[in-house]
């Protein structure tokens, strides 16, 4: 990766940048409780908001997108969450970034490193809701989780590629 | 990176392979469930045959209450205080192994036990 991850960056276009991404995270987040998905499968949600971490990190330099992947948790949390929902957005975001950033560190592509960011933002949850809740039933979850997270993942990877390559081509 | 395809033959694989088996491990058959534990703080509060319809009001952990409800053979959530109410949008649930959970008010209904078809047709 060279050291401008988007052409013709420099710091106010990139503060620029990071301002709007994250005031779309909330927009995203708010139009995303609109839509109940997590009465089919228990507590899945579509991330529409890991669309703006998925291209953060594709965007920043790395601490510019764990900041914005933070900000992004901590304002919506306190916006539309409780204490508990942040506990788990926490657990899970930061275990959904940690396996992303691994992916494109490996050269993956978007849409796999998306999926695996789903797949790993579930997981991260339910490790917390059994550590909380001390009941193996959690576990019966996992699958349609997984399931859930993939398919999740898949779309929103494909919907951050076709954004990327826009964003790249009206820098040129 | 731009030219960079949607995804590698590769990726496609390991994509393929987890959510065939997650599909699949969804998909096995699950036997009917005899019975709903009701779990706070992983303790067991009771154990709720579902055949017998009731309403039971569960005070849950940090000031939540809630009501488990069996009613038709499947257990739900009704009357939840709790802030996020994904417990009580939760689907009803009958078969073995699954489960409601009230993320706040740390409490867990899970179905256990049930038995067989066959065992069913011996006995009746």
């Amino acid at each position: 990766m060279n050291k401008t991850p988007f052409p013709a960056d420099t710091p106010a276009r990139r503060v620029a940048l990071f301002g709007m991404l994250l005031a779309l995270t909330v927009a995203l987040s708010w139009l995303e409780r609109l839509i109940p998905t997590d009465a089919i499968v228990l507590g899945a949600k579509l991330g529409l908001a890991n669309l703006v971490v998925l291209c953060g990190l594709y965007l920043f330099p790395l601490p510019w997108a764990v900041a914005l992947t933070a900000l992004k948790i901590a304002i919506t949390g306190l916006l539309f969450g409780n204490y508990y929902s942040l506990l788990y957005s926490a657990a899970g975001g930061a275990l959904s970034f940690l396996a992303m950033y691994l992916c494109k560190r490996l050269g993956r592509t978007m849409a796999f490193t998306s999926v695996m960011g789903g797949v790993f933002h579930n997981i991260g949850q339910l490790c917390v809701a059994r550590v909380i809740l001390g009941s193996m039933g959690v576990l019966a979850h996992l699958p349609a989780l997984l399931l859930a997270g993939i398919g999740a993942g898949a779309a929103i990877g494909a919907v951050g590629a076709l954004i990327l390559r826009r964003l790249w081509s009206s820098f040129d | 990176m731009r030219e960079r395809r949607f995804l590698t033959p590769g990726e496609g694989i390991v994509l393929a392979v987890l959510a065939l088996g997650a599909a699949v491990w969804l998909a096995l058959p699950k036997r009917t469930g005899a019975r709903a534990v009701l779990e706070r703080s992983g303790a067991v509060l009771g154990r709720y045959a579902l055949d017998a319809p009731q309403r039971v009001p569960v005070q849950g952990a940090n000031g939540f209450s809630l009501t488990l409800v069996i009613a038709d053979g499947a257990a739900h959530v009704e009357g939840s205080t709790c802030p996020d109410l994904i417990c009580q949008r939760h689907v009803p649930i009958s078969r073995t192994g699954e489960a409601i959970i009230c993320l706040p008010g740390e409490v867990s209904v899970t179905i256990e036990g049930g038995e067989r078809l066959e065992q069913d047709a011996v006995s009746g």
